[in-house]
């Protein structure tokens, strides 16, 4: 920085350009400064009206062809079985199957949330530079040893749910540390930062449990396919 | 001013083809909203209206008829709100008597049409009120439980209000409710308003001295093989259950009343006289042979293959003494008498199928635990007792709220072949109760379909939601027990086996005591005690000669003539004896005008299917005659004889010649001994009073 | 376009619209920026905002369907007591008598799922594209909290038919509470106003459902929009690019 001189003038003359110190990580606002620019009006207002037009067409098809369902009147002695929460909770409720309340309930959500709302406080998740485009082999080796006991503790519970995409995204994570892989997978894969890696587990592992809970579970939280038993 | 972009017309064509798409969406709904499935059975309506009507008056209403949802609205019922009459429009109009549904006027109940707008439709016959489309309304959908009840059983919502065993007009479920308690439903299930249901089943202390283990074994095998027409359900026990059962109960011994005397074989009696003494005593007014008989109590025909002949002679000396609870009276029969009956009934009913006492049994401790354990098991202690011990009843699952249960709670297992409804279930259940899973309890009662209506219309009448008091009828509950040395009497001649007094007791006589001082003089009564004459030849339930003391029979007479009297019944209207003009307009009035001939039988002369009046005079009180001819259904409401709306005069008139017609002598003898045999077979006719 | 002009260039309409209605860039400009409703808008917006793989318009479907949910909703009040059973009769009533009740719980409900998956869809978006990154910090932790009201919103009005699926769901939710060490039964019996699912937790949940939450969204929709202007627009698909890092002059 030393061979820049700070000077604050506000008269136009005497500093005729004006300098803005941007930090590496900061948006792009500046690098686009000559894009083609449109008028909100019409541009953007027509395709909002637009939006909100389909989207009221769509959900009024849905409404008139799907009914909202109405079960019998609330009862508190006849239990359904099973008794589901709604769909959005199902994974929570499909964890429950799998973890002590404590840990499912209470402590898993609970880091979930706080990991999504951490984020961008990270310099890592900010720089999102990819996995392999920066010294990788202790960063990979300390994941392998952060997964290798979260699976044996997965194999443990019998949770094979969140196992079996925890697997498949940490060996696509390390595909390009194999020698033997394709080059245009690993041109692709290694671009992918470690903050994407991670998020991609996490929204697999609870869409998966989401889906198992809606259509999977019967009786007892048995499993089932919906195919057969229906849905539940 | 900035250039038109290329894209932007593209962007307003969008804009419009939006627009349109979203104005149609949201025209549809009120559109299906306009033509809902009623407006459709509205508009025919209307043009049936037309169709039929008679006057102009009826053409104006027709056209003044406006589209739109009806509906009852019952605030006291939870807010119920019925909307049948959206589309059932012709309920109330008896112009559409003939017309076909849903516009057909509602059949005349008890109830239509007064109670319309009191009840509504859904709380006798189920569905969803508040709905306004067919499936829905009628209850056809998954999210509603209580659909329409089929017509066969409408009258289980009788039972919902009226929660007495016999309600009017609803002889299907009067019939299946009186069969619930015949049967012994409440001894395994607990149903509401039941709790005080006593078992009629025969105490099983002290068996051993009563039957043989082969008979019991035959019995538990397949109880209505030996006996048809059994209450006792068949079990299906395998052999080895049965074997176990058998060491058990043969281990129970006798109480200490149970005692059959000293220790040997009671003399042979006199056969002959036996017969003579069964019909004399008239054992088919409660019990049947070969089926004939009144039915109240067990079928005789085999019964000395059952039981042993000591025992026999015991229990005939004193019921009471071995079935505390028993309904049958205790005969004041001499010794001979005893062992006369005995000697008939053991050579007479005999069944020649019946096993042939085996070899005595060897008691094995193992057996009686696991004998133990079936008698539990199958909840055997919901009817039978025995001396001593306290096993749990009422084993079988509660049916409170059965009537309403949701169909989505009912195990159908494997039974595939039913459809998924209550009605079907409950009847399957009665009739094959095991046929949906293995490992069920409930034994096979042999139902006839006709029973199993019955049944099925009863379970349904259990509702699940109590109904509001102002519309309960609740069942009454007799707690009166006759007083002092009377009650005593009653209690060891078992009046109330057949009569009624004060709501308590059984059915089989058809009147009621209550007012027996006012109704018949106490003469007559102390002799109609000691030695019944026939009544009424029509029935082959007739009051039996108890051979009670002359004392005792004195002292019954006295109480009835002085407690069980009626202030509203005048007690003498000739206290100088019947003027003779006024029998003699009585006599015309008898014969000519309301030719009472017809059922009254007089100087052997005349029908039999009212009481005799021969030397009604001296069994009746005059002021009750009187009462009774101005209105006999105050006596009892199904009294068959007709009110003819006598004047005061009329009435007085034929009181004073019924009062008059003499007793012939010779006949009151032999009708004291009448022979029962004879009228065992004659069907049981209407009600009436003796 | 006499009548146009008859329409728009007189006292009355001049008093209410300021700007003209021909197509001048003056005009387009005032329509945006005099309008309360339009000025969170900028006057003029990037080509590449506009494009559909910036941003999937996902932000704006979930503000869509927030405001038919308002809309429709506040019709549903107009029928809806919270008191057992009557709730559960309201819901028959809207299926039977209501004039287009059906329909308007239909859309009620769908748009109501619909929201849960357009809000967690539109954090997705913003996660791949990176739009979280400095100076949006924060507007990613109110959408955070957005979302979470979402999903509270989702789950309070999930009790209101008081049928068994509603009372089921919520029971085995709020069990889920009360797994919470130490402040788990507590709070799950404020939330119930009671230890079971009943009376109290239908009103209760009827009063978060149709106020609080409402509300909570509303204000946070504003900060959040506030800050996307705030913070230069939305950031799209072309956000900073690793590739042009080491470009900026």
């Amino acid at each position: 920085m030393s061979q820049f001189r700070l000077e604050k003038n506000n008269d136009a003359r005497a500093v005729p350009r004006r300098i803005a110190l941007i930090r590496r990580e900061a948006p792009a606002r500046l690098l686009e400064g000559r894009e083609e620019v449109r008028m909100a009006a019409p541009h953007l207002l027509v395709r909002e009206v637009i939006l909100i037009q389909i989207c009221v067409v769509v959900l009024a098809v849905a409404s008139l062809l799907f009914d909202a369902p109405l079960e019998g009147i609330a009862d508190p002695s006849n239990t359904p079985n099973p008794a589901k929460a709604p769909w959005y909770f199902l994974g929570l409720q499909e964890l429950l199957h799998y973890f002590p309340p404590i840990v499912a309930g209470v402590l898993l959500p609970a880091l979930a949330i706080i990991g999504v709302v951490v984020i961008p406080y990270f310099r890592i998740n900010v720089e999102a530079v990819g996995f392999y485009e920066r010294p990788w082999r202790r960063s990979l080796a300390i994941l392998g040893a952060v997964t290798a006991p979260v699976s044996v503790l997965l194999v443990a519970y019998r949770v094979w749910a969140v196992l079996v995409p925890t697997l498949l995204i940490f060996s696509l994570l390390a595909l390009p540390a194999v020698p033997r892989c394709p080059g245009a997978w690993r041109r692709r894969l290694s671009r992918v930062p470690l903050s994407d890696w991670i998020m991609t587990w996490f929204v697999a592992v609870a869409s998966i449990l989401t889906l198992i809970g809606i259509f999977f579970r019967g009786p007892g939280w048995t499993w089932t396919w919906p195919w057969r038993d229906g849905i539940f | 001013m900035e250039p038109p972009e290329p894209s932007s017309d593209r962007l307003w064509f969008w804009f419009a083809i939006s627009s349109l798409a979203c104005l149609a969406a949201l025209a549809v709904s009120p559109v299906k909203d306009y033509f809902q499935e009623y407006r459709g059975y509205q508009d025919r309506f209307r043009e049936l209206m037309f169709h039929r009507a008679g006057s102009l008056q009826e053409v104006r209403r027709a056209r003044a008829q406006a589209a739109g949802i009806r509906q009852i609205w019952i605030p006291d019922f939870g807010g119920r709100v019925d909307r049948c009459i959206t589309c059932h429009l012709g309920v109330e109009d008896p112009k559409m008597a003939d017309a076909q549904q849903p516009f057909r006027l509602h059949p005349r109940t008890p109830h239509t049409p007064a109670d319309f707008q009191r009840f509504g439709c859904v709380i006798c016959h189920g569905g969803q009120g508040r709905a306004t489309g067919r499936d829905e309304a009628h209850g056809l959908v998954p999210d509603w439980d209580a659909p329409v009840l089929p017509v066969r059983y409408t009258e289980a919502a009788c039972g919902r209000c009226h929660e007495a065993d016999a309600v009017p007009e609803a002889s299907l479920l009067s019939a299946g409710r009186a069969l619930m308690s015949r049967v012994g439903c409440y001894g395994c299930h607990k149903v509401a308003g039941h709790e005080d249901w006593r078992s009629e089943a025969p105490d099983l202390s002290g068996l051993g001295q009563k039957t043989s283990p082969a008979w019991l074994r035959a019995w538990l095998k397949s109880p209505r093989d030996l006996r048809p027409g059994t209450w006792m359900p068949d079990f299906r026990l395998t052999d080895d259950e049965i074997d176990v059962l058998v060491q058990f109960l043969w281990a129970q011994p006798p109480t200490a009343s149970q005692d059959l005397g000293p220790e040997e074989d009671p003399p042979r009696g006199d056969q002959g006289r036996g017969k003579v003494l069964f019909s004399e005593s008239r054992c088919i007014s409660c019990h049947t042979v070969e089926g004939r008989g009144n039915g109240s109590a067990p079928e005789l025909s085999g019964i000395g293959s059952k039981v042993n002949r000591r025992w026999l002679a015991a229990y005939l000396g004193n019921p009471h003494a071995f079935e505390p609870a028993t309904r049958m009276p205790r005969y004041r029969f001499s010794r001979r008498d005893v062992l006369d009956l005995t000697e008939y009934l053991m050579e007479e009913f005999t069944d020649p199928s019946a096993p042939a006492a085996g070899p005595p049994l060897r008691p094995a401790q193992r057996s009686f635990q696991d004998g133990e354990a079936t008698y539990k098991k199958y909840g055997c202690a919901g009817c039978h007792r025995i001396a001593g011990r306290s096993d749990p009843v009422q084993t079988g699952p509660d049916l409170t709220g059965i009537g309403e249960k949701p169909a989505s709670l009912l195990d159908f297992g494997r039974r595939d072949d039913l459809p998924r409804r209550l009605p079907e279930w409950l009847a399957a259940k009665v009739s094959q109760p095991r046929s949906f899973r293995d490992g069920l309890k409930m034994p096979d009662f042999g139902f006839t379909e006709a029973d199993v209506g019955a049944l099925v219309t009863a379970l349904l009448s259990l509702p699940r939601e109590e109904v509001p008091e102002r519309l309960r009828d609740p069942a009454p509950r007799p707690r009166y027990a006759p007083p002092g040395r009377f009650g005593v009497l009653v209690s060891e001649y078992r009046c109330l086996s057949c009569h009624q007094v004060g709501g308590a007791g059984e059915d089989i006589s058809t009147a009621p005591l209550e007012a027996e001082g006012s109704r018949v003089r106490r003469d007559w009564l102390k002799r109609y005690l000691l030695l019944p004459i026939t009544l009424r030849p029509v029935l082959a339930e007739r009051m039996i000669p108890l051979r009670m003391p002359e004392a005792e029979a004195a002292f019954m007479a006295d109480f009835m003539d002085n407690v069980y009297r009626d202030n509203g019944i005048p007690d003498e209207i000739f206290p100088a004896g019947p003027p003779a003009d006024q029998v003699e307009r009585g006599r015309k009035l008898f014969f000519e005008r309301y030719g009472c001939q017809a059922c009254h039988m007089v100087g052997g002369k005349g029908g039999y299917y009212g009481p005799l009046l021969d030397g009604a005079g001296e069994r009746l009180r005059s002021g009750w005659i009187f009462w009774w001819l101005r209105g006999p259904q105050r006596w009892r409401a199904d009294v068959r004889e007709p009110d003819y709306g006598l004047d005061e005069t009329d009435a007085r008139d034929l009181a004073a010649y019924v009062g008059s017609i003499p007793a012939p002598k010779p006949a009151a003898g032999r009708a004291a001994s009448g022979d029962p045999s004879r009228s065992a077979g004659s069907p049981r006719a209407g009600r009436g009073v003796p | 376009m006499d009548v146009l002009r008859a329409l728009t260039e007189n006292r009355l309409w001049r008093s209410v619209v300021r700007h003209g209605v021909r197509g001048t860039n003056r005009n387009r400009v005032m329509l945006v920026m005099e309008n309360i409703f339009l000025h969170l808008h900028s006057a003029k917006v990037r080509r590449r905002s506009l494009e559909i793989s910036s941003t999937y318009y996902l932000g704006g479907i979930s503000l869509t369907l927030f405001a038919i949910l308002t809309i429709t909703g506040l019709m549903l009040m107009l029928y809806y007591h919270p008191s057992v059973p009557q709730a559960y009769d309201d819901m028959k009533e809207l299926q039977f008598v209501v004039s287009n009740g059906v329909f308007l719980r239909n859309m009620h409900r769908w748009a109501a799922h619909a929201m849960v998956l357009a809000v967690f869809f539109h954090m997705l978006r913003v996660f791949y594209h990176k739009a979280y990154r400095p100076p949006r910090e924060f507007n990613w932790v109110v959408g955070v909290v957005l979302l979470l009201l979402t999903l509270l919103l989702s789950y309070t009005g999930y009790l209101l038919p008081w049928d068994q699926l509603a009372f089921w769901g919520v029971s085995v939710g709020t069990n889920m509470v009360k797994a919470m060490p130490v402040l788990g039964p507590a709070f799950r019996f404020l939330l119930l106003g009671g230890n079971i699912v009943g009376e109290n937790a239908l009103l209760r949940f009827y009063v978060l459902h149709c106020v609080f939450l409402p509300l909570a969204l509303v204000l946070g929709v504003a900060v959040h929009l506030w800050r996307v202007r705030k913070d230069g627009g939305i950031a799209g698909s072309s956000g900073l690019r690793r590739a042009d890092a080491g470009k900026i002059p």
